[in-house]
């Protein structure tokens, strides 16, 4: 082989290894794209990394929400009533407050006797810059694969029948 | 009355005026809120007459042709909210995390209170 045939080679390999090993750069959270991936500290000061949920095969709904938001708070005793019946089935509820303070986010979620993870995200570095998010409430559904399968916007009923048949398609979806 | 209590009447006002289930870009200075993809006189004045929006982008250092779709999108009369959106939602989020700071350094603050 020619050397300049084998440089040719060798840089066309090591740009598609290159681009399957980086993967496309996330611009925002989007419906059948990849979840971008973040850290966050829970109301205890421990880190929560979202991929491993997905390592672990569990649904996630993420819950951007905050105390000043009344649509939000209005809809987490049945997105707790949710997530106490769906968790043993593999679904995991994340609450991310964007909060500026955390006191407020504790005050209410022990208010509300909330069971599931509530997570700080005060700079908004998840909700709005990764994510790219605009308004609250706004729920992301992530199947087991770690796909995002859809964005709700606004207050919902997290028990009527449609968001439970939504949840269990999440769950049945791997 | 605390400030809590007080976010939260503005916040439900607002839930009432602005309709549910709709994404939108709320911003909030000196006790007034408004959202980005308005045409409201509000936006007009805080944010564009006053040249706020010319420093938020100047300081946000993102390309220039960006810079210039944004102020087209917040501030031009013929403005189209899915546009904007679009545009926010197309940033790397490196460009909108740039951009929520220089907001904040010049005073804003993004989607405190619900839109819905």
């Amino acid at each position: 082989m020619k050397p300049g045939l084998r440089l040719k080679i060798f840089t066309l390999c090591l740009s598609i290894a290159f681009c399957l090993l980086t993967g496309p750069v996330a611009q925002a959270a989007r419906i059948n794209d990849r979840a971008p991936n973040f850290t966050l500290k829970d109301l205890a000061g421990h880190k929560v990394i979202l991929d491993e949920f997905r390592v672990k095969g569990h649904a996630v709904i993420l819950n951007f929400w905050s105390t000043t938001c009344p649509p939000c708070i209005a809809e987490m005793s049945g997105l707790n009533a949710l997530y106490r019946d769906m968790t043993a089935n593999g679904l995991i509820v994340l609450g991310i407050a964007i909060d500026s303070s955390d006191k407020p986010v504790r005050e209410l979620a022990k208010r509300l006797k909330i069971e599931y993870p509530i997570l700080l995200d005060s700079e908004k570095n998840v909700y709005f810059d990764m994510y790219g998010l605009f308004g609250q409430p706004v729920s992301i559904l992530i199947d087991r694969s770690g796909v995002v399968r859809d964005k709700l916007m606004g207050q919902l009923d997290w028990n009527s029948p449609q968001i439970r048949a939504k949840v269990q398609n999440l769950l049945r979806g791997r | 009355m605390n400030t809590h209590a007080l976010i939260a009447i503005v916040a439900l006002l607002a839930a009432l005026t602005a309709g549910c289930g709709d994404a939108n870009f709320l911003v909030y200075k000196d006790a007034k809120h408004f959202y980005v993809t308005s045409n409201g006189e509000t936006l007009k004045k805080v944010l564009c007459e006053s040249g706020d929006i010319n420093r938020i982008l100047t300081d946000s250092r993102l390309p220039e042709a960006m810079q210039k779709d944004l102020r087209e999108g917040i501030c031009s009369p013929n403005k189209v909210k899915d546009r904007l959106l679009a545009i926010l939602e197309n940033m790397t989020p490196e460009q909108r995390s740039a951009l929520k700071l220089a907001f904040q350094t010049n005073g804003y603050e993004i989607n405190t209170i619900a839109n819905c």
